[in-house]
């Protein structure tokens, strides 16, 4: 197999926030013509995309998954710490496992950003950098057959800026 | 030797089929492919219990079943794409190396953004590879 | 079947065999009833509930319920030739084709049907089965059929009975393998009087003999039976009987065999009545009496003996310490091998003489296996086995271990023992078969067969345990070295296996019904395989793997189309089409020619052969299209692809177009050139539509005038398809029944052939006729000239469109009002050239032709592109430009013939008051009225001078637009049509002029003009003709003068150098030249000077060498020579000409104020005291003159160039500066390029310096 290749984080950042903005460009322009909403689709569906190309990378050679609990663990541990470098910090799930919370307290692609001063709650501004990622695990998770809704949560105390939680919820 | 390989999807239909041998008319190997989905079925169902290491969940199914002059060898991921080769020499080699080669071929063809998921994989690079792989 | 019913069954096929011996006379009697003696009993055999004790070897007794024997005649005890007996089985699958062919089989199968199919899908198979083991029967190497027991049949009319008796048992009479000494000729024999009631002989007297013959042949084993006691005539039908023997007697060609060894000839006419018309009620009782006592008393009792006699021979000889030793050291005595060594050797078996130990002990077995003792059947297989194994005797060694297979079952003995045996079985019949392969020679097809039985055992075995998946394998190992029809028959079955087994193994299934659908195909039983093929269909289609379903289409279409149901095979073909691209073109072609072949074949079903009657022949070719469309709905055809989005409809309602490219220009500009003569309420026909209550849009279109759609056929294939009578299907509403829609519409028809992979636009044109509306549906084609094919357009809006009105474009709608015939112009301009020099005037023709037939009137020309001017009146084509331009050449015409040009005036046409125009930024006179009451009659011409002035260099875009009415009052929506003109013309750059003023020394009436010439045209060469000073805003006119004075000086590119005198006058401007003219402008003066005229005053610039200061001398003929400023098409352009630069000049005012210097700002005035600043306006007229390769040419050529051909002449209007002081300073300022700057300055410091002078 051929060496891993790598690029640099920053990169891959900036990447990652031009994307946004662009598709948030996008949408100020369709405001008007009513579909204001496209880039949410959008961003979702190329993580939907990315997130299938990477499950099928992450699993090779890797035993197949028996039930749900396991693609979930494998999420949290493996898939996520390819990704952004660290385990899902808390996981949640409610009694009929149809339910799943993953909260990453310090969740890398929030790092960087920082809100203006004026701007006391984050939750609005951060919330469709947080698009792209539900549609990654979804992507994921609907590869490894799993069919889920995927939606994020971003905490509300200033303290911890970074913190959000997605809520993975298996039809 | 290998004389044909093919990748077959989640819900059972061909996302690529190649014939290495001389009188490749595929349509045979259609067919034997075709037969090879039924022992997969049956390798998956009933839904091994999640026993780990190499026991039921191992990805590699190896020796699926022989026609009158094929070894038909599968390997299905993790995202239920299954990996068909058909050999047409009675001993067998590690297959399992193979299928892993098999595999990432699979994988960089479809991290190819232009390819559809889901759709047939028409990539030269990927057939490239897997004709490396049958000759090797 | 479970595994009780499978043992009965087997029980059913092996059963003792009792041989037949009647006298000819005794089988005589018989067929009164139709039957041989043997076939009398037959259904007798069948013995039940007996009870009756056996004991054999073992000390215990058991009891057998039922029992069952085979009641044979002599010669049909003997194996049937290898061919007849195939041939025989392949009659039951045909047949068994046959009989399918009436339920609905042939029909795709969904597959949950496959699975809840209750009845059994292959009902001829268990009928072939037995078939297959009965044609077995009789082999060399078992004893199960040898014969056991022997009835010999003697008349009681016969003269001496028993010597009859004791001859009957010849050689003559015994099957074949006794005489071969295989089959032990020691039977039992019983001996049976038949007494024939019809016959004169009384029972009396039959029972006489029987006592006698009971003392001599022994009381147990004869028997007299009486049959044929019906007394009254045959035939009545008071008593009807079930038919006991139906299926049950011997195929013709047996009983024919068995007749005529008995010597009577061929049964035909003995067949007379039904079976056992003469026997009643009591004779069936004896007849069953008779089988019943001697299979109860005799024959098993006998059975037993021989059991018991044999089983203790045989402890004597093998059992026991002693023998086992020897058989243990391969000792044993030398077999008697006498018999041909040929076959046998062959076969693999040495040749046993029934007296062997060996067979003696397979008689045994098999004996014990008769009477159901599997035990002890079992031991004594066992022993045998090895015997034969030792002696290599491939064959009887097979059939040991196949008889222990079946015994083992029967026992439920180990299963994995019993499948060995099968195992072995199968192997070494296999190795008896020639090794190179599949029954050449009937050796190894009996050979095969043999084995095959084995297999069949093994899987039903199997299959009675419920086992399928393991009952798969035996029928697919028999299957490879069997003949086709079996190896289809058997390949079949295990498809089937695989269906029934747990888990379910469809696509197993699939594949094997495939292979059995191969086989069938192959063997030619069609029908067959075109079961197995719809029986799949259901498991492969619509998953997405093409190749499996391409070719199940494929066999299934040529198939279907060899047993003659071509519509059948046509709905498997065209599937081929639609979804082939994947394969090579030459499969492609395969699959087109089929396709194509079956249409046509279609087409011309039930068409005899030969010549006909038109009339026939025309109801033959629609029965033929009938059938066509029944089997192939034109919708389905997927060749060729129409591609729905590219439809593109041309058409004319009141805007129509003169050439296609002024299709191109889009549809603002031309509302923008049309808004002048446009009435504003009228925004268009399809506009007013909407308004009406009809929610539905349609465009609008004219009766009469063309419709084009432009579809694009698509070409899939790698191969070229032909596709010819394209055309649009339609509909007219308000068509009344019966009349034939041509009277409303006629349609175009195209033909096309596509290239491999090509997709072409194609125009299709229809011609509506009647007023109504008009609907185009779809695109018909005919496929090769054999199938035909429709596509219907979309008639509803596409989803995301609003509804209402303006869901689909005009150019996409498909729906027409037609309207009532209207007048339309047609119209092109004569002799317009494609290239221009700058500034040059041109008249060319406009040609207005009304193509239809009604008149029309109330024409008027819009154009919104200053170098369009439209000729007042006809007159104005008299002679050629520039001729017709001079002096005098403008003679006077009426007003009323004359049109006017004027701002937009626009007329209603449906109140036909004055409504105001829409607003134009058109800066002049945009909108041309024709003289009031031209009227262009139907088919009528109308020629009109059209003058077109090129302005700047570049690309010059006309674009006009002839407004026209109908004449007198026209129903429908449309009152007025527009013909849209385009036109493009390349501007090449000719001369550049400029003038500049400045006072002259001395004079103050006296002004220097100075005009600087340059020639920008690389190649051309330019005369300057004339130059003209417009009267100026104050009402006054200049005077030109040339200057006579050495101060021309011509500015070559590079160096200067002087001209010579008089240079002056005579100005060629050669390619890429500069030069300069100076003037005396005097002021006043009226009429003193040559060329003066209302507008102004001329001066005509003769060549050098016809006299200096030409102008007094020649001055009648340059008079003549000169153009007429005062020519109103002149006067227009230069008007134009003079708006443009205006605002040319406020534009560059505007830019420059931002980029002004605030000195210069000081210095120079404000805009507005500018504008009344007197100015002179100056027009130099110049000449084409030879093409540049006469670059400087000589006084005289000249003067030939001047007047030579028809010269192109072009006007530049020139602004002097005016003639304040500082006006050299603006011009510094204003001039545009440096060079003119630089003069300017060098011209501009005397009156600077005079004015500082004056300001002293």
């Amino acid at each position: 197999m051929a060496p891993r290749r790598e690029v640099a984080e920053s990169c891959l950042e900036f990447l990652y926030i031009e994307l946004v903005q662009s598709y948030e460009r996008k949408d100020a322009e369709c405001a008007e013509k009513g579909d204001g909403r496209a880039s949410r689709a959008a961003l979702e569906s190329i993580g939907f995309q990315v997130g299938q190309q990477l499950a099928e990378r992450y699993t090779i050679d890797r035993a197949r998954f028996a039930d749900h609990l396991e693609v979930i663990k494998f999420i949290c541990k493996e898939f996520w710490s390819e990704i952004f470098r660290k385990q899902v910090d808390h996981l949640k799930t409610n009694r009929h496992r149809a339910l799943f919370v993953l909260q990453d307290d310090r969740f890398r692609w929030l790092r960087h950003l920082s809100l203006p001063a004026e701007q006391t709650s984050n939750t609005e501004a951060v919330a469709k950098y947080l698009v792209f990622p539900c549609g990654l695990i979804k992507g994921a998770l609907s590869s490894f057959g799993v069919n889920c809704e995927v939606t994020a949560e971003i905490s509300e105390d200033a303290r911890k800026p970074t913190q959000c939680s997605f809520e993975v919820r298996i039809k | 030797m290998i004389v044909c390989a093919a990748v077959v999807g989640p819900s059972y239909n061909p996302l690529h089929l190649q014939t290495f041998a001389l009188d490749d008319d595929p349509l045979k190997y259609h067919y034997i492919v075709h037969c090879a989905l039924d022992v997969i079925d049956e390798r998956l169902s009933p839904p091994s219990p999640r026993s780990r290491g190499a026991g039921g969940n191992d990805p590699c199914l190896g020796y699926l079943y022989s026609t009158e002059d094929f070894k038909v060898y599968g390997y299905v991921s993790n995202t239920h794409v299954k990996f068909l080769l058909v050999l047409d020499d009675p001993e067998t080699k590690d297959v399992r190396e193979l299928f892993h080669r098999f595999h990432s071929a699979y994988i960089d063809a479809v991290s190819n953004p232009f390819q559809l998921p889901g759709h047939s994989i028409t990539s030269r690079s990927f057939e490239a590879r897997l004709r490396a792989l049958a000759s090797s | 079947m479970r595994p009780p019913e499978l043992k009965n069954w087997l029980r059913g096929i092996y059963t003792p065999v009792v041989q037949v011996i009647p006298t000819t006379d005794a089988e005589a009697i018989c067929l009164k009833n139709g039957l041989t003696f043997a076939e009398t009993l037959r259904p007798f055999c069948n013995l039940r509930n007996l009870n009756v004790p056996i004991r054999t070897a073992g000390e215990h007794a058991y009891r057998l319920q039922d029992f069952k024997i085979r009641i044979l005649n002599a010669k049909n005890i003997e194996q049937h030739a290898v061919e007849v007996a195939e041939e025989q089985l392949t009659q039951i699958v045909s047949q068994a084709a046959e009989v399918a062919t009436d339920e609905g089989w042939s029909k795709e199968k969904q597959i949950g049907e496959l699975l809840n199919m209750r009845r059994d899908p292959t009902p001829w198979f268990t009928k072939y089965q037995s078939e297959f083991l009965n044609a077995l029967t009789f082999s060399d190497h078992e004893a199960f059929d040898h014969p056991v027991a022997c009835l010999l049949v003697v008349p009681s009319t016969d003269p001496d009975p028993v010597k009859t008796f004791l001859d009957l048992y010849s050689t003559h009479n015994v099957p074949t393998l006794i005489r071969e000494g295989i089959a032990d000729p020691q039977l039992l024999k019983h001996y049976v009087l038949l007494h024939d009631m019809q016959s004169d002989v009384t029972l009396e007297r039959a029972e006489q003999v029987f006592i006698e013959m009971k003392s001599t042949l022994g009381a147990g084993s004869c028997q007299l039976v009486a049959i044929n006691s019906r007394k009254e005539p045959e035939g009545d039908s008071e008593h009807v009987r079930p038919d006991l023997w139906g299926d049950l007697c011997d195929p013709a060609w047996q009983r024919a065999a068995h007749l005529s060894h008995l010597g009577i000839d061929s049964p035909e006419e003995l067949r007379m009545g039904k079976n056992g018309a003469q026997l009643t009620e009591d004779d069936l009782v004896t007849l069953d009496s008779l089988v019943k006592d001697f299979t109860i008393k005799v024959m098993l009792p006998y059975m037993e003996n021989r059991v018991v006699s044999l089983n203790q021979q045989v402890t004597d000889t093998r059992k026991g310490l002693k023998n086992q030793l020897k058989s243990f050291w391969g000792y044993r005595k030398e077999k008697p091998k006498s018999g041909p060594e040929g076959q046998d050797a062959l076969a693999g078996g040495g040749h046993y003489a029934y007296n062997s130990p060996e067979s003696q002990l397979r008689i045994l077995a098999d004996l014990a296996f008769l009477l159901r003792d599997y035990e002890l059947a079992l031991s004594h297989y066992r022993l045998l086995a090895a015997d034969y194994k030792a002696d290599k005797a491939w064959k009887r060694f097979a059939g040991v271990q196949e008889a222990m297979g079946l015994t083992l079952f029967m026992t439920d003995g180990a299963r994995r023992e019993m499948e060995i045996c099968f195992d072995s079985a199968f192997q070494s019949y296999s190795r008896c078969a020639s090794p190179n392969g599949v029954g050449q020679s009937p050796v190894d097809m009996g050979m095969a067969r043999y084995s095959t039985r084995s297999m069949l055992f093994l899987s039903s075995i199997f299959r009675s345990h419920g086992m399928f998946r393991d009952a798969t394998l035996p029928l697919m190992r028999a299957s490879y070295q069997e003949s086709p029809l079996r190896a289809a028959l058997l390949l079949e079955q295990s498809a089937y296996c695989y269906l029934h087994s747990q888990p379910q193994l469809l696509r197993k299934f699939g594949f094997h019904m495939v292979l059995a659908g191969q086989r069938y195909n192959s063997c030619h039983q069609r029908w067959h395989a075109i079961r197995a093929y719809t029986t799949v269909l259901g498991v492969y289609c619509s998953k997405g793997w093409a190749y499996i379903e391409e070719h199940l289409h494929f066999a299934l279409g040529r198939q279907v189309s060899f047993i003659g149901d071509l519509a059948g095979s046509v709905q498997y073909l065209v599937k081929l089409l639609g979804a082939c691209s994947h394969q090579p073109a030459a499969l492609q072609a395969t699959y087109l020619r089929e396709f194509l072949y079956v249409m046509q074949c279609l087409s011309e079903q039930g068409r005899p052969g030969g010549d006909m009657d038109p009339a026939a022949a025309a109801a033959a070719a629609a029965a033929g299209a009938a059938a066509v469309a029944a089997a192939l709905p034109a919708e389905d055809l997927p060749l060729p692809e129409v591609n729905l989005e590219r439809i593109h409809v041309h058409f004319h309602d009141h805007r129509s177009y003169a050439s296609p490219s002024a299709v191109q220009v889009g549809e603002e500009v031309w509302s923008q050139v049309e808004a002048p003569v446009v009435p504003v309420a009228q925004a268009g026909p399809t506009w007013m539509d909407g308004n009406k209550a009809t929610k539905e849009v349609t465009n609008t279109c004219v009766a009469g005038e063309e419709i084009g759609v432009d579809v694009e056929l698509c070409n899939r294939l790698q191969v070229q398809i032909e596709v010819s009578q394209v055309r649009l299907l339609c509909a007219h509403e308000g068509r009344a029944e019966g009349e034939p829609i041509s009277d409303y519409v006629e349609v175009q028809e195209e033909a096309i052939s596509l290239k491999p992979g090509e997709s072409s636009l194609l125009r299709l044109r229809l011609r509506p006729l009647r007023e109504g509306v008009l609907r185009i549906q779809a695109v018909q084609w005919v496929l090769c000239s054999v199938a035909p094919g429709c596509k219907r357009f979309r008639q509803d809006p596409p989803e995301g469109a609003r509804p209402g009105d303006r869901a689909t474009p005009p150019h996409k709608r498909l729906v027409f009002t037609v309207v009532p015939p209207l007048p339309r112009v047609e119209a092109k301009l004569e002799g317009l050239p494609s290239v221009m020099f700058e500034g040059e005037i041109h008249r060319c023709i406009l040609e207005l032709s009304n193509v239809a037939r009604p008149a029309l009137q109330n024409i008027k020309l819009s154009t919104t592109s200053p170098g369009l001017l439209c000729g007042h009146c006809p007159q104005e084509l008299k002679g050629a430009p520039p001729g017709c331009l001079e002096v005098g050449a403008q003679e006077e015409v009426p007003p009323e013939s004359c049109g006017s040009l004027e701002r937009a005036v626009v007329r209603d046409p449906y109140t036909g008051e004055i409504v105001p125009a829409a607003p134009t930024s058109v800066p002049f006179d945009s909108v041309f009225v024709f003289p009031p009451g031209t009227v262009l009659e139907g088919e009528a011409q109308l020629r009109w001078p059209v003058w077109i002035r090129s302005g700047a260099a570049g690309l010059l875009a006309l674009n006009l637009v002839v407004y026209y009415e109908p004449q007198g009052a026209c129903p429908g929506p449309i009152k007025y049509r527009v013909l849209r003109m385009g036109a493009q013309i390349q501007v090449n750059p000719s001369v550049r002029a400029e003038a500049q003023l400045s006072p002259c020394r001395g004079d103050l009436q006296r002004h220097l003009l100075n005009v600087h010439l340059q020639s920008l045209h690389p190649s051309q060469q330019f005369r300057v003709r004339q130059l003209s000073c417009l009267r100026s805003t104050r009402q006054e006119l200049w005077q030109l003068a040339p200057l006579s004075s050495p101060d021309t000086l011509e500015l070559a590119p590079g160096e200067q150098k002087p001209t010579p005198p008089g240079g002056a006058c005579g100005v060629p401007l050669t390619p890429s030249s500069q030069s300069r003219l100076l003037f005396h402008l005097t002021k006043g003066r009226e009429g003193a000077a040559a060329g003066a005229s209302g507008a102004a005053s001329s001066l005509h610039l003769e060549p050098a060498g016809s006299g200096r200061g030409g102008a007094e001398d020649a001055d009648e003929e340059a008079a003549a020579a000169m153009v007429d400023m005062d020519h109103w098409a002149v006067v227009q352009f230069l008007r134009r000409a003079k708006a443009q630069h205006l605002a040319d000049q406020a534009a560059k005012q505007r830019s420059n104020s931002l980029t002004r210097r605030p000195s210069i700002q000081a210095a120079g005035p404000s805009q507005e005291e500018r504008a009344d600043r007197e100015q002179v306006e100056l027009v130099l007229v110049w000449e084409v003159g030879a093409d540049g390769s006469a670059g400087v040419a000589s006084p005289g050529g000249e003067r030939a160039l001047s007047v030579a051909g028809p010269a192109r002449m072009g006007v530049h209007f020139m602004h002097s500066n005016s003639l304040n002081a500082e006006a050299p300073l603006r011009c510094v300022l204003e001039g545009p390029s440096p060079h003119r700057c630089a003069a300017a300055c060098w011209e501009a410091r005397a009156p600077t310096l005079r004015l500082r002078a004056r300001g002293l």
